[in-house]
């Protein structure tokens, strides 16, 4: 996870840091191209006024040309048609919902999605029928609980968070002031729209839309302008003064790159100075993989050196904890053969046996317990307390409760002053509580 | 309990609100959107009638006016409504001012129409730059603006005028038959 949120937050800045590449700013029919790219031609189906052919579309065109070489701004000359047209006009939806509702839709869905993933881990345990570890009973359990749900909200607030910092610079309203050596270039423009002026004129007159007197005003009309525009090409015009509104973009920008680069940073530190590992993953959580992680490198390590010496009863021994100490059927399956052979080194290891019968017990397989008490028996002898408290056990557990009673009873009376006393005389009176008649109590 | 009610109803929930909104949302003309316009002071255009004098819409002030957009080549919509035009123009030679707009049209094409449907005498404008269609806001003819005598644009018709449209929007103008 910290290695997916640093990824994460390196692609905030990335695109925090393309934010902040200083642009060129744009002459005067780049802007006029971008504009008319996001106006909808009026009198077409689905194209804008840029890709249109239509006389609306052309004397669009022309009109936002004129507007921006007159000195207004891009929002305004889009603001000229909105008041014309309505906000149908623009192709682009000016409302923030219609950009922000597919975001918040995919990250909801994500939301649920890993939410849903999480909590569909809850099912895994079943194989095993009761882990015998409480950390592992714990690794289980925590990952279907509630307080992963919050983390993920966290995650996902902290990640919109950022998103919207990074993003607010880029969603700005952007407004070039025309660039001062543009000028040149406008005026050039202006002129050359004077001039398409002319030929529409002449146009008109052959295709009969003009009578004479009509003919001879508006020819006048539009020669007066390409004179005028002729005139300007060359002398410098003064236009406003360059836009400020650049600086507050740029520095919320530097902001969120800063933003961005500190998490990063923090993602990369190791504990406890830095963010990295843990920070967010729940503690138990955490506490029981570590465990995980030992128990693991134990088991490597017992395994090599059993590797030089496989006679040694010593590291069997320890191996057989490490694998008993593990939650699944298998660790318990693995545990027991280790003692297995380990008896078959040592006959009469009483311990070894204990931890057999009990790993047995655990994975809820009541014949191997029942057959390792009776191997056990045979080296132990009758006189042994084990034999009466694992039959006893064994009886209990598989149902047996007139026989656990009666098992319970001889080793109590073979080990009365036992430390596993007191817990076989509770074990005692819960079968005999499910006993059909009541039977004597022990000494009784 | 109510997690699994919630996952039942969440399919309604989130069904029918879409479904209503494609099915009331497909059935809308795209072109039907209120003009900006309407409570707004016409704007101000100027241009060269199709007999060749200049007109202004300063010309329509004091009256309720009439903006018909429209074009010899837009048949038949442009024809439907011409008598409705007409009628409207004879049942107010004075209290009412009337334009036509010419939209991407020639003058010769207008006249035709003109001639072949009847003059009802009120100017035609050409406007063969696109400027004044576009400072309305028009999308294609035919399209009419109802303007009172202040100057406030009051409604606008998309497609072409009946007769009972005609008569409701001039009663709103204060002209009662």
């Amino acid at each position: 996870m910290p290695m997916a949120m640093a990824a994460l937050v390196a692609l905030g800045a990335l695109v925090a840091l393309e934010a902040l590449r200083p642009r060129a700013e744009l002459t005067i029919a780049e802007q006029a191209h971008q504009i008319t790219a996001e106006l909808r031609c009026p009198d077409c189906q689905s194209l804008s006024v840029a890709e249109s052919q239509t006389a609306a579309a052309a004397a669009i065109r022309a009109q936002v040309v004129e507007l921006l070489t007159a000195g207004r701004s891009p929002d305004e000359v889009r603001q000229h048609f909105v008041d014309r047209y309505g906000e149908w006009i623009l192709l682009a939806p000016a409302a923030p919902i219609a950009w922000w509702l597919p975001v918040i839709v995919v990250a909801a869905g994500i939301g649920l999605l890993a939410a849903w993933l999480r909590g569909g881990r809850g099912g895994a345990p079943e194989t095993v029928p009761a882990p015998p570890d409480e950390a592992a009973r714990r690794l289980v359990g925590w990952s279907s609980s509630m307080p992963d749900l919050v983390q993920w909200a966290l995650l996902a607030v902290l990640g919109l968070l950022t998103g919207g910092v990074i993003a607010w610079p880029l969603l700005r309203p952007r407004a070039p002031a025309p660039r001062a050596d543009s000028d040149q270039e406008a005026q050039e423009l202006r002129h050359r729209i004077a001039l398409e002026a002319l030929l529409d004129v002449e146009a008109d007159r052959r295709a009969g839309s003009l009578d004479d007197a009509a003919y001879a005003r508006e020819r006048a009309e539009a020669e007066e302008r390409a004179a005028l525009t002729l005139a300007r090409v060359g002398t410098p015009r003064e236009g406003p003064a360059p836009s400020r509104s650049g600086d507050g973009r740029r520095a919320a920008g530097w902001l969120g790159a800063a933003l961005a680069v500190a998490l990063l940073v923090g993602f990369a530190l190791p504990r406890p100075a830095g963010l990295a590992e843990q920070t967010l993953i729940n503690q138990p959580l955490a506490d029981a993989q570590a465990r995980e992680a030992d128990r693991q490198a134990e088991i490597e390590r017992l395994l090599t050196a059993l590797e030089a010496d496989p006679l040694d009863a010593e590291l069997l021994s320890d191996l057989a904890d490490a694998y008993l100490a593990g939650a699944t059927a298998m660790d318990l399956k693995l545990g027991a053969v280790v003692l297995q052979y380990l008896i078959g080194l040592e006959p009469e290891n009483g311990s070894a046996y204990r931890r057999l019968i009990s790993a047995y017990i655990t994975a809820g397989d009541w014949t191997d317990a029942q057959a390792a008490t009776d191997s056990y028996a045979a080296v132990a002898g009758d006189g042994e307390p084990d034999i009466p408290f694992f039959r006893g056990l064994i009886a209990l557990r598989s149902g047996d409760k007139a026989a656990a009673v009666r098992l319970f009873d001889s080793f109590l009376l073979l080990a009365p002053h036992d430390q596993r006393s007191p817990m076989v005389i509770n074990l005692r009176a819960q079968a005999a509580a499910q006993l059909p008649s009541p039977s004597p109590s022990p000494g009784g | 309990m109510p997690i699994q009610l919630l996952r039942w109803a969440a399919v309604p929930l989130i069904v029918v609100p879409l479904a209503w909104l494609l099915f009331t949302g497909l059935g809308n003309d795209p072109r039907d959107i209120p003009s900006p316009l309407i409570g707004k002071p016409l704007p101000a255009f100027a241009g060269t009638t199709l007999d060749g004098t200049p007109f202004s819409s300063a010309d329509l002030a004091g009256r309720p006016a009439i903006i018909n957009v429209w074009a010899s080549w837009c048949i038949p919509a442009c024809v439907d409504e011409h008598p409705v035009l007409m009628a409207a123009a004879a049942a107010y030679p004075e209290q009412l001012a009337m334009v036509g707009i010419l939209y991407q049209d020639t003058a010769d094409g207008a006249r035709s129409f003109l001639a072949r449907y009847g003059d009802g005498g009120w100017p035609n404008v050409l406007d063969a730059s696109g400027r004044i269609t576009v400072d309305l806001g028009v999308t294609g003819p035919p399209e009419t603006f109802f303007v009172d005598a202040a100057g406030i644009v009051r409604a606008r018709h998309l497609g072409p005028l009946t007769a009972e449209a005609m008569a409701e929007q001039l009663a709103a103008l204060g002209l009662e038959p």
